[in-house]
């Protein structure tokens, strides 16, 4: 070992060094101080930075970074400390004013700041090149004038915010401090969020939906908290959603929409294992690679579930496999006598659920769909379009296991062949009110639905045929509101015979019953049917001028909404229907006639009339939005209606009028940039 | 049967019943004062926002009454509704106070409809532009917000 004097000797020498290298070293621990700063680290990066402070105490770069620090580390005070000694440091350096001022703006201490930021422009050099900065940073700290969040109640600023779909509200959070505190700390405005129709095409960040769960948790809240309805469709990756939620333990769920995602059985699984699917009571997984046999056995986990949709999904293999009591071999050949008899399933585990849509699930026969309805005894809703199943057995199925039933909306995949059917084997439906049914082979069925449940039934959209339309004919409908007769070869008499026995109706479609709609037809609708107020006849070209015209007078006080597309009807006609007949209400019309009108042609109209009669026309030009003649008609109309100009809503004189815009050029965006390296990561 | 109001620079208003009772508030009063022929003072309602508030109020009389939140909220403005509210700012704000003070939930609706509308579909800058709003947030935090914003502001 070497003895003392050479000792010292190298002690010195390191000293020495050490004080040669110590730019390199500090620049070292701010490289180190960066990388921990952008990996959320603060803790590590203070560290970093105390240390290369040590070093180079009067370092304002190593200072200021040290501001920012402190401050995301929440320790405002010793922040401002901090800003102050690089003041004391520099006095004639802008950065330490800009430290100052820019913690007392996060403080919400503008007047403060404001102070800082003047003793500022007083003491730095115009010369500086961050003088610019702490002009933009003054008129950012003046006070502002109040805007309606700070005006109207907090309620109705919540509604107002409310109305806005998500992509409209997260602007918002960038306007003031004012909206952005007032946004971020109301959760009932992020409980609902709904990425389905949203213009973004980009997908939607897993950070900014964990970012809105967060600010969904009311802090203070007792009761059900946090995230409640959730639209995401294919917007996101079904694992991340998934991720996100479990990991914010979202437990009061209760819409959740996820169709057309990418979501799978196992994706699935977790959620139902960390038990977030307790409170969902609206459930959409329809396209998606789920087996409805999973979903149907883990009831329990979904115990509140009145809605559910799975149209397109498939029963897959596991149902063949799993579920010994049915033998699928030839099931869609079975008489529906066999099967009539209650199963032995007397467990229901979807006890709430209401309506279920099992559309174009391909793999459904009969067996699976009957395993499915003793699942949920008390289902009100049911919606069965493009499948293979015959009405005659859906029917059957639902009234011996569901005969709550109150909807139906059934359609067959293909053509088939009728089952032999026995009207005594139906039990009744008595709440039955809403039927769609697009069948046109089972008359025997749809008859006896019809006679047993006429006294119920509402609305209506059917396949019908002149037998049907007959045998209705004789049937008292009492509450029949809503009609829509898509004729299956029909003639005109059995449909006059059909709505003769129609008083109570308020809607009707007939359209594209090109042979059976007439002028008889209407004759007949307008004489007896007194409340209606929608009247759809597209396409029906029989229809005469005089038979319309005459229609729609009797109607007059009643009629709101009239389709005419597709008829030949003469533009007078239309001008007729427009000026005198339908005074308020939406007429569609038929591209090829145009209701050219002049000044002239009304000119003893009131104010009032004259708006009215705008927005009929308007309604009927806009259904002929491409044509150029809309185009002349807008430019009449500016000229012709002077009273009522599209006025915006003025804008008040900017506030900072006075005051010289001071512009954050694109200079000045790069010193900030390389001022607040660190602050750029989030 | 009519009712006098007296708005807050003490201007005498009398209006059909049916039509003052669109306000709950009124309809309130009336029913707790029983028949009487002061006029009810509604001391934070101009007489330029009372004339028209009662305005709206007379033209939809006869509308139904709907409870249902959602429904409120999903109907579009009508034609008339638009044209009404087709006023400056400070009016604007003006009538949504008085139909949260006088409780007419249908007209609220229309007023918070036509601010919502206002934001609908802007940019932070535009929005300052329509409200009149000086931007207070320090150009670090915009930037930083601005991050965080990337997936909704740029299209």
């Amino acid at each position: 070992m070497a003895d003392p004097v050479q000792r010292r000797k190298i002690s010195q020498e390191r000293e020495g060094s050490v004080k040669r290298h110590c730019s390199v070293v500090v620049n070292h621990l701010m490289e180190a101080g960066e990388k921990a700063y952008r990996d959320r680290n603060y803790d590590v990066a203070n560290a970093h930075t105390t240390v290369a402070l040590s070093l180079q105490p009067a370092n304002l770069d190593i200072l200021m970074r040290r501001v920012l620090l402190l401050q995301r580390l929440g320790m405002s005070n010793e922040a401002l400390d901090e800003a102050d000694a690089m003041m004391t440091l520099a006095p004639t350096d802008a950065r330490g004013y800009l430290r100052a001022g820019q913690v007392l703006m996060v403080l919400e201490k503008p007047v403060e700041a404001l102070r800082v930021f003047r003793t500022a422009l007083e003491k730095v050099p115009t010369s500086d090149r961050r003088y610019g900065l702490l002009q933009i940073y003054r008129q950012r700290c003046l006070p502002q004038p109040p805007s309606f969040v700070n005006l109207l109640p907090y309620e109705v600023t919540r509604n107002i915010f409310a109305l806005l779909p998500l992509t409209g509200l997260v602007p918002c959070t960038r306007v003031c401090r004012a909206w952005r505190q007032f946004i971020i700390h109301c959760p009932d405005l992020w409980r609902s969020i709904d990425l389905r129709d949203s213009p973004i095409q980009k997908r939607f960040p897993r950070n900014a939906l964990a970012q809105c769960v967060d600010r969904s948790i009311d802090p203070n809240g007792t009761r059900a908290n946090g995230l409640r309805e959730l639209w995401v469709g294919n917007k996101m990756s079904m694992h991340d959603v998934v991720d996100v939620l479990v990991s914010k333990e979202c437990k009061d769920l209760s819409v959740l929409y996820m169709s057309d995602s990418d979501l799978t059985g196992r994706v699935w699984l977790r959620m139902q294992l960390k038990q977030l699917c307790l409170n969902l009571e609206h459930l959409f997984l329809s396209h998606t690679d789920i087996s409805i046999v999973d979903l149907m056995v883990t009831g329990e986990t979904l115990p509140n579930l009145t809605q559910l949709v799975l149209d397109g999904c498939a029963f897959g293999y596991a149902f063949s496999k799993n579920i010994k009591p049915f033998d699928l071999s030839g099931a869609e050949n079975v008489e529906p006598s066999q099967y009539t008899n209650k199963q032995a399933l007397t467990q229901a585990p979807f006890a709430k659920l209401r309506i279920l849509g099992l559309s174009s699930v391909n793999d459904m026969s009969i067996y699976a769909l009957v395993w499915v309805l003793c699942r949920c005894p008390h289902l009100t809703m049911l919606r069965t379009l493009a499948t293979r199943l015959k009405l005659t057995l859906v029917v059957l199925a639902m009234a011996q296991y569901c005969p709550d039933i109150s909807c139906l909306e059934y359609s067959p995949l293909r053509d088939y062949t009728p089952l032999p059917f026995e009207p005594n084997q139906l039990r009744p439906l008595p709440n039955l009110h809403t039927l769609r049914c697009y069948s046109e082979h089972d008359d025997q069925v749809t008859n006896t639905i019809l006679s047993q449940s006429h006294p119920s039934l509402q609305q209506m959209r059917m396949i019908l045929n002149d037998s049907n339309l007959l045998f209705m004919s004789q049937l008292p409908f009492q509450q029949l509101t809503t009609l829509s007769i898509l004729g299956k070869d029909i003639s005109e008499l059995a449909l006059a015979a059909l709505l003769k026995t129609l008083p109570g109706l308020a809607a009707l479609d007939v359209s594209f019953n090109v042979e059976a709609v007439t002028d008889a037809v209407l004759n007949v609708v307008s004489a007896t049917a007194t409340k209606l107020h929608t009247l759809k006849l597209g396409g029906c070209v029989q229809i005469t001028d005089q038979g319309l015209l005459t229609c729609a007078s009797r109607l007059t006080s009643t009629l709101s909404r009239l389709e005419i597309s597709g008829c030949r009807l003469s533009r007078k006609t239309i001008s007729m229907l427009v000026l005198d007949l339908m005074v308020s209400g939406v007429l569609e019309c038929p591209a090829e006639v145009m209701v050219k009108r002049k000044p002239a042609t009304y000119p003893d109209m009131t104010l009032h009339q004259r708006a009215e009669f705008n927005n009929v026309i308007n309604t009927v030009f806009t259904s002929i939005s491409e044509d150029p003649i809309q185009a002349i008609y807008m430019l009449e109309e500016k000229q012709l209606a002077p009273s009522h100009p599209p006025t915006a809503v003025p804008v008040l004189p900017a506030f900072s009028s006075l005051e010289p815009e001071f512009p954050l050029t694109s200079q000045l965006q790069d010193i900030i940039r390389k001022d607040d390296l660190w602050s750029m990561y989030i | 049967m009519s009712v006098r109001l007296l708005s807050s620079d003490s201007e005498d208003f009398t209006v059909a019943k049916e039509v003052a009772e669109r306000s709950m508030l009124i309809k309130n009063m009336l029913e707790d004062v029983g028949d009487n022929d002061n006029p009810i003072p509604l001391p934070n309602v101009t007489a330029k926002i009372l004339r028209k508030v009662i305005e709206w109020c007379e033209h939809h009389l006869g509308d139904p009454v709907t409870n249902d939140e959602n429904e409120r909220r999903n109907t579009e403005i009508d034609e008339w509704d638009q044209k009404f509210m087709e006023v400056d700012q400070e009016t604007l704000f003006d009538i949504i106070l008085a139909a949260n003070y006088l409780d007419i939930k249908p007209l609220l609706d229309v007023g918070c409809k036509t601010v919502a509308n206002m934001i609908k579909g802007k940019t932070a800058e535009e929005i300052r532009k329509i409200f009149n709003i000086v931007n207070d947030l320090t150009p670090e935090e915009e930037a930083q917000i601005r991050k965080e914003n990337e997936w909704a502001e740029d299209r």
